[in-house]
């Protein structure tokens, strides 16, 4: 599904904030991404969802080296890739519903077609009744949940998560983690950043842990 | 995925059956204001009325140049010079008859002395001695433009049969004419150009310029799958617009200018450039509605120029991104 081998990255002429970045996802798989502040979790999260190119190293993704994949093949792999950002990266002149209906739409998907699921999903997360609103209007939880539907209306193979309980309470964190195990067990493999170690102790599933650019993985 | 698991709902909140009804609208995914603003469109709406002016002189000009060249290739003057020891109205008549008898002439108006002098008076006064002065004689003779006489054979034989005589076709003012006239389309054309390539330096700043603003929204469009062709349709939708709404105000600004201009004019002498103004509407041949339909070429090509040049642009911003 996916593979780093001895992957590195750098921003401009400065220092490698990844350093040779060896890990394998199996499909179906849930891992943690963990560390502090700035250890790199981000950008290595940027490398896998496609926004940044290695500076060196072999990253795979669906059995696609990412280096000689043409310009013009991105998008398909991307749609097979949902993104959580911590910071939802909902769009503000849109409603939930259209938010959520993004990806559909970019498949140029008609809305009678994707209508119907997306309405749905919105009900499963729990947002049903917030479909005509605008993120301005929505609570933290409620955009988290939109940002979460977005990246899994498209029935993606690998979803990517950031910090997705940063800016909920314990309880709805939760509630967003039993989310992400279900997404699990359906098959998606799922990679979650986070920096919240209660979180993760509550959880028995591998962690990559980033320290000043080097992973360390703990099975 | 979604049907298998979505069942029942997995958080809070989902007791809502879901109906299609429940969802109000679809918003464009690149909002007009952050794309086209007022004062792009003002100035492209600007850039069109200049354009029609330009377009407009241009008909203009045309109309101007085929209603004088046509007047005077229609007509030719004889003109006979008094030589000494010569009768000059004995003359003036050898030549009437001359050109009377030559087929492809429809009229043949030789003037007389003082019709002669008046022709002067500009210049000289008014004094009783113009008409004691050797002044040459003219004759004018209206051709045919359909089956025109042979004019070389014409002069030769006035040359050789008339004393004095000399055939002037005004073939140098018509090709004075036709330079100047060039020269006038030139300048027409190169403003045209001009105006085309200010406005797509405008259209290619205005779309980076909107790519810069809605970057955010470009991004998650490339996180979500978006292909470029997806995202520069989202924003060339918009300069489609600005192009076809500043192109028709503009056209719109220009016909209603050209019939100011030519409700002004109407008192203006004939032949000057009220005149010129007057053939926009009334036409130089009587079809001036020809006049206007090509000033919607300017909607057309502003909206072509928009349309492409905005293409263009997004393509090449996002072929540099990831």
């Amino acid at each position: 599904m996916v593979r780093f081998e001895n992957v590195g990255l750098r921003y401009g002429q400065g220092p490698e904030v990844l350093r040779d970045v060896s890990f394998h996802l199996k499909p179906g798989s849930l891992h943690f991404l963990t560390g502090a502040s700035g250890a790199g979790k981000t950008s290595l999260l940027r490398l896998l969802f496609l926004a940044l190119r290695p500076t060196r190293g072999f990253i795979s993704l669906f059995d696609q080296d990412v280096a000689t994949v043409p310009r013009t093949a991105l998008p398909a792999i991307r749609r097979q890739i949902g993104v959580v950002f911590q910071d939802f990266r909902l769009l503000d002149h849109m409603t939930t519903f259209e938010n959520v209906a993004m990806p559909l739409r970019v498949r140029r998907m008609s809305r009678a077609q994707y209508s119907h699921d997306v309405e749905e999903l919105l009900d499963w997360v729990g947002l049903g009744d917030r479909m005509n609103a605008l993120p301005a209007v929505l609570s933290g939880g409620e955009q988290q949940r939109a940002a979460i539907a977005r990246a899994v209306v498209g029935q993606p193979d690998l979803l990517l998560a950031d910090e997705p309980t940063g800016n909920v309470d314990p309880a709805l964190a939760a509630r967003l983690m039993r989310l992400f195990i279900e997404l699990n067990k359906l098959g998606t493999t799922i990679l979650i950043a986070t920096h919240d170690v209660q979180l993760l102790d509550q959880f028995d599933a591998p962690r990559l842990e980033l320290g000043k650019g080097d992973l360390t993985i703990h099975s | 995925m979604m049907a298998r698991a979505r069942k029942k709902p997995l958080l809070e909140g989902s007791d809502t059956p879901p109906t299609s009804t429940r969802v109000r609208r679809t918003a464009q995914i690149m909002p007009d204001s952050g794309v086209t603003g007022h004062t792009l469109t003002i100035v492209m709406t600007i850039m069109c009325y200049l354009a029609c002016l330009a377009l407009g002189a241009l008909i203009l000009i045309n109309n101007a140049i085929d209603t004088w060249t046509s007047d005077i290739s229609r007509q030719v003057t004889v003109q006979v010079r008094p030589l000494r020891g010569a009768d000059v109205e004995a003359e003036v008549l050898k030549a009437q008859a001359i050109l009377e008898e030559t087929p492809g002439i429809l009229s043949v108006d030789a003037l007389s002395l003082s019709d002669a002098a008046e022709l002067l008076e500009p210049w000289l006064g008014e004094t009783g001695l113009l008409e004691e002065l050797p002044i040459p004689r003219l004759i004018e003779v209206s051709i045919d433009r359909g089956a025109p006489p042979d004019l070389d054979a014409l002069s030769a034989r006035l040359e050789a049969e008339v004393l004095g005589a000399t055939l002037d076709t005004h073939r140098r003012w018509q090709d004075q004419l036709v330079r100047m006239a060039g020269t006038l389309r030139l300048i027409g054309y190169s403003v045209l150009i001009l105006i085309s390539f200010t406005t797509i330096a405008i259209i290619v700043y205005a779309t980076r310029s909107a790519m810069f603003s809605n970057r955010h929204i470009v991004e998650v469009l490339h996180l979500v799958g978006a292909e470029d062709s997806f995202i520069a349709v989202q924003v060339q939708r918009h300069f489609l617009r600005l192009g076809l709404r500043g192109g028709l105000i503009g056209a719109i600004a220009g016909a209603i200018t050209f019939t100011v201009l030519n409700v002004l004019s109407e008192s203006t002498p004939a032949g000057g450039v009220g005149q010129a103004i007057n053939s926009f509407s009334s036409g130089a041949y009587g079809f001036s509605i020809v006049n206007y339909l090509l000033l919607l070429l300017i909607p057309l090509v502003a909206t072509l120029i928009s349309l492409i040049t905005a293409r263009l642009a997004i393509m090449h911003i996002l072929h540099d991104t990831l």
